[in-house]
């Protein structure tokens, strides 16, 4: 044991004084190095993390953000370079050293149990109840963290039924109980509302003054200006600069993170509208009911139409029927009442397979979930929709060949970055599995094409490349549906721009459609409403 | 040629852990006070030394490749079959019925032989496709416990309606003429062996260059992309199941056509079924892969078999030790590689 646990994990009570000032650590990351076989993730990388301050921690996807965090959690351990707490070196080889040294992790995707209570949540491992009251008992303490933090929470509530704002602060909350010092957030915002994410910055803030120490990893840069005191750029595994927030803007912030000849391309995606008004309809939905997984309401009532050549904006807050919207176009969930139609048939009750073929393509939200099959090939993965026709297969036999001689032509195309085309897909970055998918849904889109998040977790050259596929595939006369949470993607390239919420969607007009237009309506807080 | 790499690599570790565990498993012989040298001397002539080891392994391997390859092509579409055992069972005793008690010329019946047994292994495999896909239950459970009631399901036959003599608790014997040629009249060895090696390549060229194989593994790797794309995972589940069933009931058939000649409680205690599973994982469910475990289970089986007898005596329990301690090793290993590889992708 290199660090003694700096205090009894359980003695959370209210003997001790709130802010920390004897026992507030700093925490430093010294030429941290790690490589994943050829691949260098962390090529020399310097964290310094004073107490009591916010440090952001900004970098392109893959650029090492993410292995510098494990590496300080102790889930990967780091080839050479070192490890200080407060002054004495440090060693993790387990979560459990971090834990003890007084780091908290809040990943993106939550540990917490659904079906347990706040509470059991908080203090899961922790509670030392006795067995005749352990509900009030636990229940009794949590309510006195949540408190003493200033964390706004029902500690009774099943963790399940929470919002997922809700959930982040049981997170942060269950850190605390855990002692912890230094708080490290992986892109804590990419699942809020702007409102929320201004809760979580004030929360965060608080727990700051208090003397702790909060890690805030993010892409959004007004974020980090917004609410950070420092922040550490690092690009391709090594450090570009540490930099004082007060002193920065967002321009210098982005040269840093992209290089600089990334950074000029960024914004350079034309898209010129033409009146679309009199073209012909493509995908028309019309009053469309369809059930979330638990079976209640998720979208009650969504009426659009996209037109050819035009690319039709959806944007809104997670959560408020976008993926029963996505599914029910797509045809894997059905819909319980209204109709929807494609170059005029009735495509309501149509199985997923008719819509592929009648020439309507859907980019899928997470890729890795629901767009590609991981353990099959890249060439595999470009045909699983088009393998039961010719040229792919004839008469039930797969034709390899084809099909590596369209895999190839893909790869040209569409520049997928794979040397072999029969390696799994899983190999390739997010950014060339997206290219995958994009390949794949191109040359399937004859009519209209669906894209949902199309660019989440890819970096700024990825994104840049998908922007320019959709404006071409609009281009090219098809009706494109873009549903996105992210509203810069969504003001950038559309035609036209509804807001859903709800499970409704309201089309802006067309000289409303500002960021503070649709952001209100996103929220809830439009003219209508 | 770049995705054989891998499984080279994977053969040679698998295989440089199969040397140390034998070598472990020699020194366990030595401790216990047996002659190494005789011993390992018993298990070269019980595997490949001699032609009735020879012979003793390649029979073996027969029903562990056709087993094998049920489990591994239903594992690939996603359906996790523990069931070949049962299915097994009741492919056999259909195909015993069916040769005992029809009196069709046998030129007709040897082939009706092996479509009525595919069609048992398919009706019990079907039993749990169908729980898994309408009814929501895990065909884990389901196929195990199908597994039991096929076991009493064929005690009761023969002892009931299909007892040969009354007493002797087994069916009649398979007339000569529905029985499978013989290879070697002198040993058990017979032409299932060709017919397992014939089965893997067509489940191969299935799994690999059909549009049904396609499916299958799409769904068994990712059901919700495949759903995205069209495919219907339920429906290739059930096609996994009942092709994974049937295999597994011709596997019943041959054994009993080909070795047994007739239908005794024996037959559900030698659980091929079951070793079928750790034969699939140690193949990572390649069709190639299957045979060549199964004949690797298979040597372990009649190598440790021929250590019991003269001079050795090695006791029966303790070729059980070795041979457990070989397939949790070299099994244990196969699962512990695919679980670490995925976890640094």
């Amino acid at each position: 044991m290199q660090t003694e646990p700096p205090l009894d994990a359980t003695d959370t009570g209210a003997g001790r004084a709130d802010p920390l000032t004897d026992n507030a650590y700093s925490y430093r990351l010294t030429d941290v190095r790690k490589s994943f076989g050829d691949v260098v993730a962390l090529d020399g990388v310097t964290l310094d993390i004073a107490p009591g301050e916010m440090h952001g921690l900004l970098g392109e996807n893959g650029a090492g953000k993410t292995t510098l965090m494990n590496v300080l959690y102790g889930l990967v351990s780091p080839d050479s370079g070192s490890i200080t707490v407060a002054g004495r070196a440090a060693r993790f080889s387990t979560p459990r050293h971090a834990i003890a040294a007084g780091i908290g992790m809040v990943h993106q995707h939550f540990m917490l149990i659904p079906t347990m209570t706040v509470a059991e949540n908080v203090l899961l491992g922790l509670d030392g109840a006795p067995f005749w009251s352990r509900r009030a008992h636990i229940e009794g303490r949590a309510r006195e963290l949540a408190q003493k933090f200033g964390i706004d929470l029902d500690v009774t509530r099943r963790v399940g039924s929470l919002p997922v704002g809700l959930q982040q602060r049981v997170e942060i909350l269950k850190c605390l109980a855990r002692d912890a010092r230094l708080l490290v957030l992986d892109e804590p915002t990419a699942v809020l509302t702007p409102q929320e994410a201004q809760e979580l910055g004030a929360v965060l803030r608080r727990l700051a003054e208090s003397g702790r120490s909060v890690v805030f990893i993010s892409h959004k840069l007004p974020e980090v200006l917004a609410t950070c005191d420092r922040a550490t750029v690092i690009r391709r595994g090594r450090n570009v600069a540490t930099v004082d927030v007060a002193e920065a803007d967002v321009s210098t912030l982005t040269k840093m993170m992209v290089g600089e000849s990334v950074a000029a391309g960024i914004n350079e995606i034309d898209v010129d509208r033409e009146d679309a008004g009199a073209r012909a309809a493509v995908l028309t939905v019309d009053d469309l009911h369809v059930l979330d997984d638990r079976g209640l309401p998720a979208v009650r009532g969504v009426s659009l139409t996209v037109r050819v050549g035009e690319i039709y904006g959806v944007a809104g807050v997670d959560g408020n029927g976008q993926h029963e919207l996505m599914d029910a176009l797509a045809g894997v969930r059905a819909s319980t009442a209204g109709a929807t139609s494609l170059d005029g048939r009735d495509i309501t009750r149509a199985s997923t397979r008719a819509r592929v073929q009648m020439g309507l393509a859907v980019i899928t939200d997470d890729r890795r979930l629901k767009g590609l099959s991981l353990a099959l090939s890249v060439a595999e993965n470009l045909v699983t929709k088009s393998y039961r026709a010719r040229p792919v297969s004839r008469s039930g036999w797969l034709r390899p060949r084809v099909t590596a001689r369209l895999a190839a032509a893909a790869r040209d195309e569409y520049d997928i970055r794979v040397d072999d085309l029969d390696a799994p897909v899983s190999q390739l970055s997010g950014g060339n599995q997206q290219k995958v998918v994009i390949a794949r849904e191109m040359s399937l889109a004859r009519s209209a094409l669906i894209a949902m998040s199309p660019t989440r977790g890819l970096d700024v050259a990825a994104t840049a490349y998908v922007h320019r596929s959709l404006v071409r595939a609009r281009d090219d006369g098809k009706a494109v549906l873009l549903i996105s949470t992210d509203l810069d993607e969504i003001l950038t390239l559309s035609d036209r721009v509804g807001v859903m919420l709800d499970g409704v969607i309201h089309e802006m007009p067309q000289d409303a459609r500002s960021r503070e237009d649709v952001g209100r309506h996103m929220v809830g807080a439009g003219a209508g409403s | 040629m770049n995705a054989l790499a891998p499984s080279l690599r994977y053969l040679a570790r698998v295989g440089a852990i199969v040397g140390v565990v034998i070598l472990a498993a020699l020194i366990l012989l030595a401790a216990c006070g047996y002659d190494v040298s005789s011993c390992a001397r018993a298990f070269w002539l019980g595997t490949l030394g001699d032609r009735y080891g020879r012979a003793a392994m390649l029979t073996g391997a027969c029903p562990l490749i056709l087993t094998g390859l049920a489990v591994a092509l239903a594992f690939r579409g996603g359906a996790l079959n523990i069931g070949a055992e049962g299915q097994l069972l009741i492919g056999g005793l259909v195909g015993v019925a069916l040769a005992t008690k029809s009196s069709l010329p046998p030129m007709l019946l040897t082939p009706m032989l092996f479509v009525a047994g595919a069609a048992g292994g398919c009706l019990w495999a079907g039993i749990a496709a169908g729980l898994r896909v309408w009814r929501g239950v895990p065909e884990v459970l389901s196929t195990i416990l199908l597994n039991f009631i096929a076991m009493e399901v064929v005690k009761y036959a023969v002892t009931g309606p299909l007892e040969g003599v009354r007493g002797t608790a087994q069916t009649a014997e398979i007339p000569r003429a529905l029985r499978l040629p013989m290879l070697d009249a002198a040993t058990d060895l017979h032409v299932g062996i060709f017919a397992a090696l014939a089965a893997a390549v067509l489940t191969y060229l299935l799994i690999h260059r059909t549009t049904v194989g396609f499916e299958l593994r799409a769904v068994g790797d990712n059901p919700v992309a495949a759903a995205y794309s069209g495919m219907s995972p339920s429906r290739s589940v059930i096609t996994a199941m009942l092709l994974s069933g049937g295999l597994a009931g011709i596997a019943g058939c041959v054994e009993l056509l080909g070795r047994l000649g007739s239908l005794s409680h024996g037959f559900t205690t030698m659980g091929y079924g079951y070793t079928a599973i750790a034969v699939a994982m140690l193949a990572r469910l390649s069709p190639a892969g299957v045979v060549a475990s199964a004949l690797f289970f298979a040597a372990l089986a009649s190598g440790t078999r021929e250590m019991t007898f003269e001079p050795n005596h090695v006791p029966d329990k303790l070729a059980e030790v070795v041979r457990g301690l070989v397939v949790l090793l070299t099994v244990g290993y196969g699962v512990a590689e695919v679980r670490f590889s995925k976890r640094l992708t």
